[in-house]
């Protein structure tokens, strides 16, 4: 579950953050006006306390899931909070990269979608790999939020099983997995963004 | 034939924050022809950086008119520009290679946007390695060369896709002297294999000697001389060109002026600079001549020679004597001093 979501949430969130990215000031598709109105919708998303956004879901997570309760069900809110978290975070990325790059790609003749595509994501790529592990290890805290509203999943495991009916064997083992999930995943990333640090010659 | 490269009265102006409106260029007016290395001289802050980002064509002029092989490049759209850009190559002061890419891959880059067949990007790559002199770097990472190396990758992705221009956006200016003087010799013997257009802006002097044909001075947003490199240093004649060009006056040991007599700036070119007038203005005119300071530029094909020297003796001998000097192809420049 909390794979699933993140990977919808990337689907979203990178895109939405790159063109956030590229319509802020300085940057090569500046807009002002583009920028303040993602900027606030991606404020106004993030800010939603999660719990509330599940319940305010409910009416959409139904129209595109066929119900408001189970693993499936969790994976809509939780999509769209990891989306917006997102898009903030490979933003930042991204203004890590130097400007003076960009504009190499610029005078080299490169169109806006290659210098998305071959330069901005590539340059910040371990950058966004941190970020992105991150942001994932955040989501599967909010899993445990979800499973406390009918959700599925280890989280909804540990509240039902293990908080509800007292069981504090299935409690245990369940924050256990989740413990080692967290640090696998971590690990995952770090390595692969240490990994390519390394081979760039940059740690 | 008309000029390769034709800036026309080209104006750029900036409102700052404060919603001052900051002129950074005003009617600058330059031709460089094709095959020529210009230099443009400046001091920070007088529009070198924005001359070249609009020659770059990463800015639009307020006003007038960029020319590029004959086109009007200054009023083209994004689309049009992507087409010019591919026949400029820009080197920068701090490098901006990929660092993601390997020092082949950023020479390939240019030609990947340019969709050159993979074969023909191993080619040049091939060709242009040993032409830098980075084969044994091929493999590495931007972050793993020196400063030096990293520009002769500036320098080959620049040229991947054969340019007509090269712009150098004070590509020097970064590194220490001696891989200046490489560097610029790269950029010289590569001109003179390739034939490529140079232009390169910078505030050191010394780059502009080493290589440039023609000078163009600026001085807040005014192009204030342009002129062949030996006559803008044998005869700078606007105060920033000579502050670029001479050692600045307070360099002159003004301790020892005598105070009675007349300090001269003797401006030397060639094959004047053997003449020994020292001597001849003395035996001749019975003028005393106390050298104060003196100093030779070599520049690529033409010897510069400057002496300046207080001269005692009768005024009339010295206004003779001054007047012998010039027919040897000496030009005299009478200079006022105070005696500290």
């Amino acid at each position: 579950m909390t794979l699933a979501s993140a990977f919808f949430a990337l689907l979203a969130g990178l895109p939405l953050g790159i063109l956030l990215f590229i319509t802020a000031k300085g940057q090569f598709k500046q807009s002002p006006k583009t920028y303040r109105i993602l900027s606030a919708i991606v404020n106004v998303g993030r800010s939603f306390p999660f719990a509330i956004l599940i319940i305010a879901l409910i009416p959409f997570t139904r129209f595109i899931v066929g119900t408001s309760l189970g693993t499936s069900a969790s994976i809509v809110p939780l999509a769209i909070a990891g989306a917006f978290y997102m898009a903030r975070m490979v933003e930042t990325s991204l203004f890590s990269v130097e400007k003076g790059v960009v504009e190499a790609a610029i005078v080299i003749g490169s169109s806006p979608r290659q210098i998305i595509r071959k330069v901005l994501l590539l340059e910040a790529l371990p950058s966004l790999i941190f970020q992105t592990t991150v942001a994932v290890v955040n989501l599967v805290g909010y899993t445990a939020m979800a499973g406390l509203v009918g959700g599925g999943g280890l989280g909804a495991v540990a509240v039902q099983y293990g908080y509800q009916r007292f069981n504090r064997t299935i409690m245990f083992w369940t924050i256990v997995l989740l413990i080692l999930l967290v640090q696998g995943l971590q690990w995952i990333g770090d390595s692969w963004a240490n990994h390519l640090l390394k081979k760039r010659g940059l740690s | 034939m008309s000029p390769f490269i034709q800036l026309k009265g080209v104006s750029k102006s900036y409102s700052s924050k404060k919603g001052h409106r900051i002129n950074a260029l005003r009617h600058v007016n330059l031709s460089v022809e094709k095959g020529e290395i210009c230099g443009v001289i400046g001091l920070s802050g007088a529009g070198k950086s924005t001359l070249l980002r609009c020659l770059a064509t990463l800015e639009k002029p307020s006003l007038g008119q960029i020319l590029f092989d004959g086109e009007e490049i200054s009023s083209y759209s994004q689309k049009q520009l992507l087409k010019v850009r591919q026949e400029i190559g820009l080197i920068f002061q701090h490098f901006h290679l990929f660092s993601s890419r390997t020092v082949e891959e950023n020479i390939a880059y240019p030609m990947e946007i340019c969709e050159v067949p993979k074969e023909e990007q191993k080619r040049r790559i091939a060709h242009l390695l040993p032409l830098v002199g980075l084969e044994d770097k091929k493999g590495a990472y931007p972050a793993q060369l020196s400063g030096g190396q990293k520009q002769r990758v500036g320098i080959a992705r620049a040229l991947a896709n054969n340019p007509k221009l090269l712009l150098c956006d004070e590509g020097t200016s970064a590194l220490d002297p001696k891989t200046t003087v490489e560097i610029l010799s790269l950029i010289q013997d590569l001109q003179k294999k390739l034939g490529f257009t140079v232009i390169l802006i910078t505030h050191e002097m010394e780059v502009v000697k080493q290589i440039c044909h023609q000078v163009a001075v600026l001085d807040q947003g005014e192009l204030v001389e342009t002129g062949p490199l030996s006559e803008v240093f044998f005869s700078p004649s606007h105060p920033v060109t000579k502050q670029f060009v001479h050692k600045t006056i307070h360099e002159i040991p003004t301790n020892l002026l005598s105070g009675k007599g007349k300090v001269v700036h003797f401006h030397f070119k060639g094959e004047s600079a053997d003449a020994p007038i020292i001597t001849q203005m003395a035996k001749k005119f019975g003028v005393d001549a106390n050298i104060l300071l003196g100093w030779i530029d070599s520049l690529q094909t033409i010897t510069i020679g400057n002496l300046i020297v207080e001269l005692t003796g009768e005024s009339s001998m010295i206004e003779e004597a001054l007047r012998f000097v010039q027919t040897k192809q000496i030009k005299v420049e009478e200079l006022t001093l105070d005696r500290k």
